[in-house]
C-alpha cells in the first residue's frame, strides 16, 4: 500500500488456529492486569510466607540449636499451600483478578465485540480463565517449587524427597486443583453481574460466609460442628489430605473432593447458561 | 450473488415474536434496514450473527447456513453494535489490534492492520488515546475499525450515525459507501431514512418484526405509471373524486386535502376534462416524486401502538 494511500484496503494474509484467538485475550486481560501497581502489590504481599517459609528451611539447616523446634519433613509443603488458601491470599488473588473479568466485559460492551468475533463462547472462557489460572498459580505453585529450589540449595541431603519422592507431584497437582477450583468459581460469580464490585462482594460473601453462617447456625442448635466440606474454604484446605497421600480417620477429605467438583460443575453450568444466553448479548 | 436468504425466520424473546415469518431474497450491495423501534432490526442481525437461535425458519448468509456455521461465519461477518463498545485500559490501537487477533489475524498483522484501519476510519492521530475517554464520534469510528479489522466480506452496522453531529455523520456514510465500494457488502442498520438514500443500493423495510417492504431504492421509488398530486375547489364536494373513482383511477390521501392520482397511461388533459365535468376547478397540479419516506410511511402504520 503506498503510504498516502489511506482508503479501506482488504487483507490477503493468512488467518490463526482457535486457540491463538482466546490466548489473545488472555494476553491482554494479564498485561492490563499486571498494569495496575495494587495487583502487584498483593502478589508481592502473597508471597511473604514464602519468606517464612524459606527462613524456616535456611534456619532448619544450618542453626543446630533450632532443629528440635524447625524441621523441614514433607508436610512443609502442605502447609504452605493450605495456608495460602487459609489466610487469603488464594481468595484475594482471585477476587482481583477474576471478579470483574466477565463483568466489566458485560458492562463496557466488550463481551458482544468478542462474540461476535470468530471465536466461542469455550474460546472467550478460556481467555478470561488463564489469567485468574495463572495468577492463583503464582501465589501457590510458583513460590512451592521456589520451596523446593531453596531447600535444595541448603540441604546436605535429599531426605524430603527421599521419604516422599512423589512430593513434588502432590504439589503441583493440589495447586492446579485450586487454581481450577477458584477460577472456575470466580468467573461463574462474575458473568451473573455487569458489576464487578458487586461479582467481588458475591464472591467473598460466598467464599466465607458459607462456612461462618453454617457454623453459627450449628453453634446455635448446638450440633456438632459441620464438616469442612461444606464450606468452601474448609474443603479446599481439607483436599489437600488426598493430594499429599496423609488422610487419616477423622477427616473427611474425599467428601471435599467430592462438594468441591459439586461446585464446579455447577459453576462451570452457570458460565454455560449466562454466556448463552440472549440477554447478555443484547 | 446472493449475500442473506431467510426463509420463514421467526425469533422469540419468551412469548414475544420479535421476528414473524421473514423471507427474505438479498443480493451483495450495500442494504439499507430500515424500521421503526422495536421493529426488529436489532434481532435480526444478533440472529444472523448467532446470538439469538431461530424459533422457526432458516437463514443461509454467504451460503453458510446461520447458527451451524458459527465462528467459520463469523470469520466472514464484521459487526458494529450500537452500544458503546471499549475494553477499559485499552487504546483504540489496542483494542482494534485485539479485535483483529481475535478475528484470526496473527499478532504482527493485527497490529499492522490496526493501523491501517484506524487511519481508514480517520483515528490516526487519536489511537494511542484510551477508548473510553474518546468522544461519541470518535466511538464510533473505532467500533468501524473493530468491524473491519478482520476483513470481512459482509459488515453489519447497527445505527453507526447514532450520536453523531451532522458533519461526524456525513463522514461516517462516507466510509460506508467506501466499504461498499471496494466490494464489502453492508447491511446498515437504521431509522434514518436519510442514511439509507444516501449509501444504500436496496432497503428491507421491517415493521413489528414483519418484511415491509424490500427492493432496490431506484425501484422503489419509480411509480407504476405517472403520479400527480392535485388539489381541486369543488362547488359540490365529493364529486371529482367520485368522477375519478368511476374511471377507474388509483386515488391516494395526500397532504393538506390533496390527493394523489396515478394516471398511468393516460395525459393530464384526462384530469382537466373530468374536473370540467364535475363541475371543480384545478388549482394545483405536480407530478409527485415518492421519497423512501413516503414509502417508508405507507408501508409502516403509524397509529397502530409500537413497543419501545
Amino acid at each position: 500500500m503506498p503510504l498516502h494511500d489511506l482508503s479501506y484496503q482488504r487483507f490477503e494474509g493468512g488467518r490463526t488456529e482457535q486457540l491463538a484467538r482466546s490466548l489473545a485475550i488472555a494476553r491482554m486481560t494479564t498485561s492490563l492486569l499486571l498494569k495496575r501497581r495494587s495487583f502487584l502489590l498483593l502478589l508481592c504481599a502473597c508471597w511473604i510466607p514464602v519468606i517464612a517459609r524459606a527462613a524456616q528451611i535456611y534456619v532448619a539447616r544450618y542453626v543446630p540449636q533450632a532443629s528440635e523446634f524447625v524441621t523441614v519433613t514433607a508436610r512443609l509443603w502442605q502447609e504452605f499451600l493450605t495456608q495460602q488458601v487459609e489466610y487469603l491470599p488464594v481468595l484475594l488473588v482471585a477476587l482481583y483478578a477474576g471478579a470483574g473479568a466477565i463483568s466489566t466485559d458485560l458492562s463496557s460492551g466488550a463481551f458482544v465485540a468478542y462474540l461476535s468475533k470468530p471465536i466461542s463462547r469455550f474460546d472467550y472462557f478460556l481467555g478470561k480463565a488463564i489469567p485468574v489460572f495463572l495468577a492463583i498459580l503464582v501465589v501457590t505453585l510458583v513460590p512451592a517449587l521456589a520451596l523446593f529450589g531453596v531447600y535444595l540449595s541448603v540441604a546436605n541431603d535429599f531426605g524430603v524427597l527421599e521419604t516422599a519422592p512423589l512430593l513434588p507431584l502432590s504439589v503441583i497437582a493440589y495447586s492446579l486443583w485450586i487454581g481450577l477450583y477458584f477460577t472456575v468459581f470466580v468467573l461463574a460469580i462474575s458473568c451473573l453481574s455487569r458489576s464487578g464490585r458487586v461479582a467481588g462482594a458475591g464472591f467473598v460473601a460466598l467464599a466465607l460466609g458459607s462456612g461462618i453462617v453454617l457454623s453459627g447456625m450449628m453453634a446455635a442448635l448446638r450440633l456438632p460442628s459441620p464438616p469442612a466440606s461444606l464450606s468452601m474454604i474448609g474443603a479446599t484446605i481439607d483436599s489437600a489430605h488426598v493430594f499429599f497421600g496423609n488422610v487419616s480417620s477423622g477427616d473427611t477429605p474425599y467428601l471435599s473432593i467430592v462438594a468441591m467438583t459439586s461446585l464446579m460443575l455447577l459453576s462451570a453450568f452457570v458460565l454455560r447458561r449466562r454466556l448463552g444466553s440472549a440477554e447478555v448479548a443484547s | 450473488m446472493t449475500l442473506l436468504r431467510t426463509h420463514n425466520l421467526t425469533v422469540r424473546y419468551g412469548n414475544k415474536e420479535a421476528l414473524t415469518s421473514l423471507s427474505l431474497d438479498i443480493d451483495a450491495g450495500v442494504i439499507g434496514l430500515l424500521g421503526p423501534n422495536g421493529a426488529g432490526k436489532s434481532t435480526l442481525l444478533k440472529t444472523l450473527l448467532g446470538f439469538l437461535e431461530p424459533s422457526r425458519g432458516s437463514a443461509e448468509v454467504l451460503g453458510l447456513p446461520i447458527g451451524k456455521s458459527g465462528a467459520a461465519l463469523r470469520q466472514r461477518l464484521g459487526y458494529f453494535p450500537e452500544r458503546p463498545v471499549f475494553v477499559p485500559g485499552l487504546s483504540s490501537i489496542e483494542t482494534v489490534a485485539l479485535a483483529g487477533e481475535i478475528g484470526g489475524l496473527a499478532r504482527g498483522d493485527a497490529l499492522a492492520r490496526a493501523h491501517e484501519v484506524l487511519w481508514f476510519a480517520g483515528l490516526g492521530e487519536a489511537r494511542y488515546r484510551l477508548v473510553e475517554e474518546f468522544s461519541t464520534g470518535m466511538q464510533q469510528r473505532t467500533k468501524l475499525a473493530m468491524s473491519l479489522v478482520h476483513d470481512p466480506d459482509f459488515v453489519l452496522l447497527d445505527e453507526p450515525t447514532s450520536g453523531l453531529d451532522p458533519v461526524g455523520r456525513r463522514q461516517m456514510l462516507d466510509l460506508v459507501r467506501q466499504i461498499g465500494e471496494r466490494g464489502v457488502s453492508v447491511l446498515l442498520s437504521t431509522h434514518l431514512l436519510h442514511d439509507v438514500e444516501s449509501v444504500c443500493d436496496s432497503v428491507v423495510l421491517l415493521d413489528k418484526g414483519k418484511l415491509a417492504l424490500h427492493g432496490k431504492l431506484s425501484e422503489l421509488k419509480q411509480q407504476p405509471g405517472w403520479v400527480y398530486e392535485i388539489r381541486v375547489r369543488e362547488d359540490e364536494p365529493g364529486t371529482f373524486r367520485k368522477a375519478l373513482a368511476e374511471s377507474g383511477l388509483l386515488i391516494e390521501e395526500g397532504r393538506d386535502g390533496q390527493l394523489r392520482i396515478t394516471l398511468e397511461e393516460r395525459p393530464t388533459r384526462f384530469l382537466f376534462e373530468l374536473a370540467r365535468a364535475s363541475g371543480a376547478e384545478i388549482r394545483h397540479l405536480r407530478r409527485f416524486e415518492r421519497s423512501l419516506e413516503e414509502q417508508f410511511l405507507s408501508a409502516v402504520d403509524r397509529d397502530a401502538p409500537r413497543d419501545s
